[in-house]
C-alpha cells in the first residue's frame, strides 16, 4: 500500500479467478494497477465496484465484461468482445481491440484508441463507443440504442440492420448495411460528441456525418402471420345453434379472428369461419352451449391435402414464408410407441400408494457452490417475458415454487416479480442479450445459454415492437415499440472453443456459484452435445423439433430438426461415449405431455425433462398457434391489456400446480411399478418397442421379440 | 507461443516444423506412427522398400504402446505416394508427415506434455505451424489431430480453425480429380484443395484467394510450404486471426496473447475478414 485506495497487484502468478477475486476485494474510490496480465481473458469481469483500475498490457478477449461502476484502463490492445454487455463505467484501451468491442452494451463507455476489429457495437442498446482508428465491418449490426463514434475509416456494412441508435463517422463514406442511411448531425449532437472526443483527447475532426436507421420497424412483418390474412382455409367447421343462443355476442367479443357477426338484430352468424383457427374460447364463453367448432377432415389426396392446398394460397396471398406459434404438428416418431413392462413374479412391483418414490435430482453436483437440487425431474422451460403476459409467467413461477422445480425466465430478461414468486430460477442467456447484466446473471438459481430452440433450430426470432410495451422494454432494455432482434447465432459463440470461453466468462461472472445450463436445438446432437460437456457444461438441453416457439416459420417448425425421440437417444450415446455421463446431467424437451413421457425419457438416459407448452396448455391454452400475432384469446402470449385479462393469475397458477402434481405422481407410478423406488433407476431394459422404427430409433426391444 | 493458446482446445495438439538443415536431394524424411507390436518395424520397412525406398536411417520414439518413428529413406520422389500409401496399409501403421525439411508431431496430449515427449522447444528451423483442437464434427484421435498434410505434395502442412460446411461437395469434385482423402476431417480437404490448385500452375496467393471465395463456412488457417506461409481468414470473419509482423520476425495466433509471448518487436493486428496474407520464407 502506497497510499490510501493506491493498491498494486502483479497479476503474474495470477490466473484470471484469482485476478478477479482480488479485484473484487477492492471498494469504491480504490485505485488499482495491475501488471503481467499477459492477454489473459475475462478480466475484470462482471466488476461492480465504483473503482479505476490501470492495466499494464495488452488483455485478453471479454476485457470488462458486463461491468457495473468501474472505470478501466488498459495500457496495451484488447482481445476480442472489448466491454461486452457493459452496465456502466468505461472501459479504455490506448491501442487496438479486436471483434466486437462494446458488444451488446447496455450503458457506460467503451473507448478505443486504435482501430477496432468487426462488428463494433452490435445489438448494443445503450452506451457510447469511441475508436480512434479505424473499424472493421458490419459496425453496429443488430444495433438498438446507443452511439458508436468512428474517427478513422468506417468498416463496410456499417449500421447492417440496426432499428436504433447512431453512428457517427468522420472518415469517407462506407459501403451502408440494410436499413441504414446518412444523415448530417444536429448542432446538438455535433456539440455532444466534440465534447466526448475532447474528453478522451481526441483530435476534433473536420467533418462528422451519422449513420441511422432508415425504418426503426425494419423488421415488421405483420402480413406474414398465417393469420392475419383473408384466405382460403377451411379447417374448422363452426355453427351456431340458433335455438339456444341469445344473441348475447360473447362469441363476438372473445373470437380473436372474427369469426362471428351478428348480421341482424339477435342473430350471430359465423361469417368469417373460414379464420377460424380452432381455439375454442367461443365455446368456452358461450353461455347457452349455442357454439360448435368442429375441425374439418383431411381429404385423400396425399400430396396435395388440404393443409398444403392451404398453404400455397397462404403463400400466394401474402408473397413470404408464413409465421406461426407453436412446435411441429405433423405425426412424428415419439415416446407415444413404448411401453413399460411391469414387474410381476420375477421382480416385485413397488406400491405406489403405500411404498416411497424418490423424485429429487441435483444439477452441477461438485462443481459448482450451488448446485441445484430439484423436488422432480421436471424444469419449465424457457419462455420469455415480452412472448408471454406477466400473468402467465408469475403463475408458472408460483406453481414451480410450490412444487420446488425451476422455471426459466427465457430469453426476455427478468421481471422482478418473476425472481420474487420463483424459488428457483434459471436465468437464460441468448443471443439477443436482453436483460442480461451481472446482476441479472447473479441473482439467478443457474443460467442457461441458449444456443438453440427447437422449433426453430439455426434460426433466430424477433419479437414485434407491438409486444414491447413499456413494461416489456424496460426489463429487456431495449426502446419502447421497437422491434427485439435475436440473431440466429450468439456473435460470439461460432466455435467449440467460443462455448468453452463462454461458459468460462459466465462462470466469472457467477463467481462459480451456480451451474450453467447449454440448450440446443436438435440438430447435429452428436457432435454439439459432445462440445457442450467438454465446454463445461453442468447440464445440456436438448429441445426436440415437437417443442414449441412464440414465432417460427410454419415450414422451419415442421422441416428442421430432429424430433425428441431420436435426439434423447444420440445425446445420451454422446455423452456416454465421453465417460461424461455422471458429470453432466441430460436435460430432454420438446413434445413433453405427461408422466407416461417423461418416464421414459427418463429410462433412455435423461436425468430431467423441460416442458413448457404442457404448462401453457393446463393454463388454457388451446395450441391454435396465434401467438406470434400477440392475439392469444387466452391471454397468455399477448400483452394486450383487455386478452390478460382473461388469465387470472391464482387460478392459472393453481391449475399449473396441478398438471404438474399429477405429472410427477404418474412418473412415480411407472417408476414403481418397474419393480423401482427411484426415478433414478429407470433403465432402457425397462421399456419395450411396439413399432420397428421405435426398436431401431431407440434401440429398445421390440415387444414379442 | 502455443501454450498461450492452449485453453482453445485439450483435444489433441501438433506442429510442423521446418528444419534448417540440408539433406541430400534424393532424401526424405517420414514420420510413422505405429501400434507397438512385434514385427511392426520390419513391416513398415518391407512397404518402404517395395516402393523403392532405401531406408538411410530409422529414429525410434516409442510412447504408451504406440511409435512416433523418423525414418530418412533414399527414394525418387514420384515413388513416394506409393510408399505412403504401402505403409497406410500395413494396417499397423500411418504416415503423419513427408518431406524433405518438414516433420509433422501431434499427440492427443496436452501442449506441454507434447513437449517433454518430443522436445519440440529444442528443435532449430526457419519456421512452423502449430494447433490445439477442440473437435467439432470429426473424433477425437491422432489422426485426425492438426496440422494436416497431403502426401501428394512434400513438405506441406496447414492448421484450419472452423468448419467447411461445403465439404462433401467439395471432397466429390476433388475425388474425381483423383484426391486421396485419409480422413473425413474438413481440415483435410483444404490441403488437397489448395495443393490441387498450386498443382495445376496458379501460385499460392491465387489459390487462398480462391478457397475464400468457394470454401464455404467459418474458418481461418495457416498454410506452409518449406518456402511460403499462407493465411486467410473467412469472408464474414468468424474465426480469429492476429498477426505480428517485425523485422526479425514474423508470426500469427488465434489470439494476441500468444504473439505476446514471444516478446518481439512489430506491430500486431487483426487480419481482415476475407484477406490473404503470404509469407516468403527466406
Amino acid at each position: 500500500m502506497l497510499e490510501s485506495g493506491l493498491k498494486k497487484i502483479d497479476a503474474n502468478n495470477m490466473n484470471v479467478r484469482e485476478l478477479n477475486k482480488s479485484l473484487r476485494e477492492t471498494s469504491d474510490g480504490d485505485r488499482i494497477t495491475i501488471s503481467n496480465v499477459r492477454g489473459m481473458h475475462h478480466v475484470a469481469a462482471g466488476l461492480a465496484v465504483r473503482c479505476s483500475i490501470e492495466i499494464d498490457g495488452s488483455v485478453g478477449y471479454f476485457a470488462g465484461t458486463m461491468i457495473n461502476g468501474p472505470s478501466i484502463k488498459v495500457r496495451g490492445n484488447a482481445g476480442w468482445f472489448l466491454g461486452d454487455n457493459m452496465t456502466s463505467g468505461e472501459v479504455l484501451v490506448e491501442g487496438h481491440a479486436g471483434n466486437g468491442a462494446g458488444q451488446g452494451l447496455y450503458g457506460g463507455r467503451v473507448i478505443v484508441g486504435g482501430d477496432a476489429g468487426d462488428r463494433v457495437g452490435a445489438l448494443m442498446k445503450n452506451g457510447s463507443i469511441v475508436v480512434g482508428g479505424d473499424s472493421g465491418i458490419m459496425t453496429g449490426l443488430y444495433m438498438m440504442g446507443g452511439e458508436v463514434v468512428v474517427l478513422g475509416k468506417l468498416g463496410e456494412y456499417a449500421g447492417e440492420s440496426m432499428v436504433g441508435g447512431r453512428i457517427f463517422f468522420a472518415g469517407p463514406e462506407p459501403p451502408l448495411g440494410k436499413n441504414a442511411k446518412i444523415e448530417e448531425p444536429s448542432d446538438n449532437e455535433m456539440e455532444r460528441i466534440k465534447e466526448l472526443l475532447k474528453e478522451y483527447g481526441f483530435g476534433e475532426p473536420k467533418k462528422i456525418r451519422k449513420i441511422v436507421p432508415e425504418n426503426p420497424r425494419y423488421f415488421r412483418r405483420t402480413e406474414a402471420s398465417v393469420w392475419g390474412v383473408r384466405r382460403e382455409r377451411i379447417r374448422y367447421r363452426v355453427d351456431i345453434d340458433h335455438g339456444a343462443c341469445e344473441a348475447c355476442n360473447v362469441c363476438a367479443r372473445v373470437c380473436p379472428q372474427q369469426v362471428f357477426k351478428e348480421v341482424k338484430k339477435g342473430y350471430m352468424s359465423p361469417v368469417n369461419d373460414f379464420e377460424c383457427v380452432g381455439c375454442e374460447t367461443c365455446v368456452e364463453y358461450c353461455r347457452a352451449r349455442a357454439v360448435r367448432v368442429y375441425p374439418i377432415q383431411e381429404h385423400n389426396k396425399h400430396t396435395w391435402t388440404r393443409r398444403e392446398i392451404e398453404e400455397v394460397q397462404i403463400k400466394a396471398a401474402i408473397g413470404r414464408a408464413p409465421v406461426r406459434g407453436m412446435g411441429a404438428w405433423r405425426r412424428l416418431p415419439h415416446f407415444d410407441d413404448l411401453v413399460f413392462l411391469c414387474a410381476q413374479n420375477s421382480r416385485p412391483p413397488i406400491d405406489h400408494y403405500r411404498e416411497p418414490c424418490d423424485t429429487e435430482i441435483v444439477l452441477g453436483q461438485g462443481r459448482v457452490d450451488r448446485p441445484l437440487k430439484i423436488a422432480a425431474p421436471i424444469l419449465v422451460g424457457a419462455m420469455s417475458f415480452g412472448a408471454m403476459s406477466k400473468e402467465a409467467k408469475l403463475a408458472v413461477a408460483r406453481a414451480t415454487s410450490r412444487i420446488g422445480i425451476p422455471t426459466n425466465t427465457g430469453e426476455g430478461g427478468m421481471l422482478p416479480e418473476e425472481r420474487e414468486a420463483a424459488s428457483m430460477l434459471i436465468a437464460q442467456y441468448a443471443s439477443g442479450r436482453f436483460g442480461v447484466s451481472a446482476d441479472y446473471l447473479r441473482s439467478a438459481d443457474a443460467v442457461e445459454i441458449k444456443i438453440g430452440q427447437g422449433a426453430k433450430g439455426g434460426q433466430g426470432g424477433l419479437l414485434m415492437g407491438e409486444k414491447v410495451t413499456d413494461e416489456v422494454a424496460k426489463v429487456r432494455g431495449v426502446p419502447p415499440g421497437s422491434d427485439a432482434i435475436s440473431p440466429a447465432r450468439h456473435l460470439d459463440i461460432v466455435g467449440p472453443e467460443d462455448l468453452k470461453m463462454k461458459i468460462e466468462q459466465l462462470r466469472e461472472i457467477t463467481d462459480w456459484k451456480v451451474p450453467i445450463l447449454v440448450k440446443y436445438s436438435a440438430g447435429r446432437v452428436g457432435d454439439d452435445v459432445k462440445i457442450a460437456a467438454k465446454a463445461g457444461a453442468d447440464a445440456i438441453v436438448i429441445d426436440g423439433k415437437q417443442g414449441g416457439t412464440g414465432a417460427a416459420p410454419d415450414t422451419v417448425i415442421e422441416n428442421a430438426g430432429l424430433p425428441t425421440l431420436p435426439a434423447l437417444v444420440e445425446a445420451e450415446r454422446s455423452l456416454r461415449e465421453l465417460g461424461l455421463k455422471d458429470r453432466v446431467s441430460l436435460i430432454i424437451s420438446g413434445g413433453i405431455r405427461n408422466g407416461a413421457d417423461i418416464a421414459k425419457a427418463l429410462a433412455l438416459g435423461a436425468d430431467a425433462v423441460a416442458i413448457s407448452t404442457g404448462v401453457l396448455v393446463a393454463m388454457g391454452c388451446r395450441t391454435c398457434g396465434l401467438c406470434s400475432t400477440g392475439k392469444c384469446p387466452r391471454g397468455i402470449t399477448t400483452q394486450d391489456s383487455v386478452l390478460r385479462k382473461r388469465l387470472r393469475e391464482e387460478e392459472a397458477a393453481a391449475r399449473v400446480e396441478n398438471y404438474l402434481r399429477a405429472i410427477i405422481e404418474e412418473l412415480k407410478m411407472f417408476t414403481q411399478l418397474s419393480g423401482k423406488t427411484s426415478v433414478k433407476s429407470l433403465e432402457k431394459e425397462d421399456l419395450r418397442a411396439l413399432t420397428s422404427d421405435a426398436a431401431a430409433i431407440t434401440g429398445v426391444k421390440l415387444v414379442g421379440s | 507461443m502455443l501454450e498461450g493458446l492452449q485453453h482453445r482446445g485439450l483435444d489433441s495438439a501438433g506442429v510442423a516444423l521446418y528444419r534448417d538443415e540440408e539433406i541430400p536431394k534424393d532424401e526424405f524424411i517420414i514420420r510413422v506412427f505405429t501400434k507397438d507390436v512385434i514385427g511392426a518395424l520390419s513391416k513398415v520397412s518391407a512397404a518402404i522398400a517395395s516402393a523403392g525406398g532405401d531406408i538411410r536411417n530409422i529414429k525410434l520414439n516409442s510412447l504408451r504402446g504406440y511409435s512416433y518413428d523418423l525414418y530418412t529413406v533414399r527414394a525418387n520422389e514420384r515413388d513416394l505416394p506409393d510408399m505412403v500409401k504401402n505403409i497406410n496399409a500395413t494396417e499397423l501403421s500411418k504416415v503423419l508427415s513427408l518431406g524433405r525439411k518438414m516433420d509433422i508431431i501431434k499427440d492427443t496430449s496436452s501442449v506441454e506434455e507434447l513437449n517433454n515427449n518430443f522436445g519440440v522447444s529444442c528443435f532449430a528451423g526457419s519456421h512452423g505451424i502449430g494447433h490445439v483442437r477442440f473437435s467439432t464434427e470429426s473424433c477425437v484421435d491422432l489422426l485426425h489431430a492438426h496440422p494436416f498434410q497431403s502426401f501428394d505434395h512434400i513438405d506441406v502442412a496447414l492448421v484450419h480453425n472452423g468448419q467447411i460446411t461445403n465439404y462433401w461437395k467439395t471432397r466429390e469434385r476433388l475425388e474425381l480429380r483423383g484426391v486421396r482423402f485419409q480422413t473425413e476431417n474438413d481440415s483435410e480437404l483444404i490441403v488437397h484443395y489448395l495443393i490441387d490448385r498450386i498443382k495445376s500452375g496458379e501460385g499460392l496467393k491465387e489459390a487462398l484467394k480462391a478457397s475464400v471465395e468457394e470454401l464455404d463456412g467459418p474458418f481461418s488457417y495457416i498454410f506452409s510450404t518449406s518456402s511460403e506461409m499462407g493465411m486467410v481468414r473467412d469472408r464474414l470473419g468468424l474465426r480469429p486471426m492476429v498477426i505480428l509482423e517485425g523485422e526479425e520476425l514474423k508470426a500469427v495466433a488465434s489470439e494476441e496473447n500468444a504473439l505476446r509471448i514471444l516478446g518481439r518487436k512489430g506491430t500486431i493486428r487483426n487480419v481482415k475478414p476475407g484477406e490473404v496474407i503470404c509469407w516468403k520464407v527466406d
